[in-house]
């Protein structure tokens, strides 16, 4: 439960992070062909650095836990394989 | 640990974030940037509640980790006092019994030492109690019909002092006159005199541990007719000779004052004493739960 709400704070940083960008332009307060303005540029720079942290996170998040799968899964794949040795040595 | 970390940095850089968009649309728009300044203040509050309550899932993920690792010991649990009562009073009523458990067998070990050292003065020899029948049981291995029926007596045991006298009486008269008795070429009697011997060498720490109560080492020394005191006459004086003319193992100078002075064949002889022996009752001591003074071979019997 603990780590889905967690993995859920980093998806939602990075769901944060593209509504910024995408913001000025879905809401309309950023005219097509005009100049940015201060809170479109605020938003649209917010929004990317969150959206790429988020990205990070997520991928992060996701290497981490595969890691710590292959390292469970070390000891137990060597101890089958002893268990194999031992077996067919039997 | 990977995971962790990059939970908790996603989460402190949405928080920065989060921040730097109030900040913003407070100081930079305002209520003047319209549509903009809302989505903004409404974008970092949100992201400021969800990031920091990401930060503190995985913060707990971490912290469960690493004590799942043994990184971090496990915190003292936090007790509430009735439960700090109740604990309290368990640990008590444990110790309790606990207590009494110990001292119940404490008694016991020393009913235990007294009865043998009623065995080991000689009153098992007029009861049919252990000493009577090893002495019996020694004696039937020989092969013996006689001494065969001799241990039954000693084991049936109905009228102490007559049969069982008679018995060990018989055991001597028997081993006088029937020279193939002994199995191993040993008169019946040095057997017994061995097995009595082994006895007292069994028996020496249970009297040594019953030495730290004068009620019962007076009552002992009164059983062996040794003097308690300087002043007391001796009830038993005539083993003294009994015992110097014995061929029973003599006392080593390791041996506990309490040592039963009186040796088999004393006891052997029809009536040296007077019969029926009573047996007699141990005054209870003041404070029962105190074991006497140890001694070298109480561990090995306890």
């Amino acid at each position: 439960m603990v780590s889905r709400v967690g993995l859920a704070g980093v998806v939602a940083v990075f769901a944060a992070g593209i509504w910024l960008v995408a913001a000025p332009f879905a809401l309309g307060y950023q005219l097509a062909g005009a100049g940015w303005t201060g809170a479109t540029k605020t938003d649209v720079i917010t929004g990317g650095v969150l959206a790429v942290a988020g990205f990070a996170g997520l991928f992060g998040v996701a290497a981490g836990r595969v890691v710590e799968l292959y390292a469970d899964a070390r000891p137990a794949a060597s101890l089958a394989a002893t268990a194999d040795r031992e077996n067919s040595g039997s | 640990m990977t995971r962790y970390l990059s939970g908790l940095c996603v989460a402190g850089l949405g928080l920065c974030g989060g921040a730097w968009l109030v900040v913003a649309a407070m100081a930079f728009g305002g209520e003047s940037a319209g549509n903009a300044g809302r989505v903004n203040l409404l974008t970092g509050a949100v992201l400021i509640a969800v990031c920091c309550l990401s930060l503190v899932c995985w913060s707990r993920l971490w912290r469960q980790r690493l004590r799942a690792d043994g990184v971090l010991a496990d915190p003292f649990p936090l007790v509430s006092r009735r439960e700090a009562r109740r604990n309290r009073r368990a640990l008590s009523r444990d110790v309790r019994r606990a207590a009494k458990l110990a001292e119940r067998s404490a008694r016991g070990a020393r009913r235990a030492a007294r009865r043998s050292a009623r065995l080991a003065t000689g009153g098992a020899l007029s009861e049919g109690g252990v000493l009577g029948e090893g002495v019996a049981l020694g004696v039937a291995s020989a092969g013996d019909e006689q001494y065969g029926r001799a241990a039954a007596s000693y084991g049936a045991g109905v009228d102490g002092s007559a049969l069982n006298g008679a018995g060990l009486g018989g055991v001597g008269v028997h081993g006088a006159h029937d020279p193939g008795l002994s199995g191993a070429g040993a008169n019946p009697g040095e057997r017994a005199a061995e097995l009595i011997g082994e006895l007292r060498s069994m028996l020496e720490p249970l009297l040594a541990a019953t030495g730290g109560q004068p009620a019962l080492a007076q009552q002992l020394s009164a059983l062996v007719g040794q003097p308690a005191a300087p002043g007391q006459p001796s009830a038993a004086g005539q083993t003294a000779t009994a015992a110097a003319a014995s061929p029973l193992p003599r006392r080593s100078r390791f041996a506990s004052e309490l040592r039963p002075r009186m040796t088999a064949a004393d006891l052997a002889m029809p009536r040296a004493r007077s019969a029926p022996m009573s047996i007699p009752r141990l005054a209870p001591a003041v404070d029962d739960s105190a074991l006497g003074p140890a001694s070298d071979g109480e561990d090995t019997w306890w």
